[in-house]
């Protein structure tokens, strides 16, 4: 049918010229939406980790609740070992391969020393942040093959570690 | 006349449709995001050589090193340790917990662990002696057990810390 659309106001026949748009008042909603974003933002930068590499780590569950602090990030997979995403040694059944007979593992020691002497050139003082290594390892690797691997750090110049885990 | 146009001030209303749509879309992302990268950490060192012969085993009377040694199997053996104490001062409180269904009995550890820091309440370290074949996930479960107690004081769950130096090492051999 051409003409005029009639709406219905109270009952009554009002043609669609007198009805005037709903104007909703969206500023209190903008600003509670915009607190949301930037809690959700800085939440989101300061639990982020790179693990792109690592993908195949399955992290233990714990009931940490210790946040997330980045340092020098040694990724321990079922199948590669990689220092800040380069990889640095292979795993063949969850094992070491390549460990000297003193049973080290000697790009991992060598890459960390080179990290290590890295950061502290870009950094005037030492930071914490500096000695420490922030362990991602698979929950099924034995405590052999994880050994090895701290015990490498270890003679690198890292004797302290943050184990990541997985929020239970 | 100053201020010209005789008091007529329309208010200026954009339209914030399209920018609550964007909002709204980053908020889903980010809750999602946010989800997904629930990651924690734990602290934890390994064993160093210091000059002079030092060991880092508690000395004072109120303050023990308690050191777990862990099996495959999930079997967990007490024992403590204090440079100023005689070991048999000490046995009383050496336990052995075995395992429950198949993973570390991590109530009765933290019972026991509990017990002990009631009794020295400055010890704060722990070493954590795990068998070759034990997995990463067991030794976590082991530092979970040791770190705090779970309790429910006037109706509020707290958690006050036990061992929370961890030392994490191997057996001699």
């Amino acid at each position: 049918m051409l003409g005029k659309t009639v709406h219905r106001r109270f009952g009554k026949k009002v043609p669609d010229e007198d009805v005037s748009p709903t104007r909703l008042n969206l500023t209190a909603l903008m600003d509670i939406l915009s607190n949301i974003i930037f809690f959700l933002m800085a939440s989101f930068g300061a639990q982020t980790l790179e693990l792109t590499s690592a993908s195949k780590v399955t992290l233990p569950a714990s009931t940490s609740e210790l946040s997330f602090k980045m340092s020098i990030n040694v990724a321990v997979g079922m199948e590669e070992l990689f220092v800040e995403d380069e990889p640095v040694g292979k795993l063949a059944q969850g094992k070491l391969v390549g460990l000297t007979p003193d049973r080290f593992h000697p790009k991992l020691e060598e890459t960390l020393k080179r990290s290590r002497a890295q950061r502290l050139a870009k950094n005037e003082r030492a930071k914490d942040e500096d000695d420490i290594i922030l362990l991602v390892a698979d929950k099924r690797l034995k405590f052999e093959t994880l050994d090895r691997v701290m015990k490498t750090c270890a003679r690198a110049g890292f004797t302290r570690f943050r184990f990541a885990v997985s929020k239970r | 006349m100053a201020g010209g146009g005789g008091g007529q001030f329309d208010a200026t209303s954009p339209d914030l449709t399209a920018l609550m749509d964007v909002l709204s879309n980053l908020i889903f992302f980010l809750m999602a995001s946010f989800g997904a990268a629930v990651i924690a950490i734990l602290p934890a060192s390994v064993p160093t050589i210091s000059e002079g012969g030092e060991n880092d085993v508690a000395r004072e009377e109120n303050q023990v090193t308690a050191t777990l040694s862990l099996k495959a199997t999930g079997a967990v053996s007490v024992t403590l340790s204090n440079n100023q104490m005689l070991p048999e001062d000490l046995k009383p409180y050496a336990a052995t917990f075995p395992p429950k269904e198949g993973k570390v009995n991590a109530r009765a550890v933290n019972d026991h662990l509990w017990s002990i820091k009631e009794k020295f309440r400055e010890s704060k370290d722990v070493v954590i002696i795990p068998e070759n074949d034990v997995t990463y996930e067991m030794i976590v479960d082991v530092m979970d057990a040791s770190r705090e107690r779970q309790m429910i004081v006037g109706g509020k769950s707290v958690y006050p810390s036990m061992f929370t130096k961890v030392v994490v090492s191997s057996l001699v051999q």
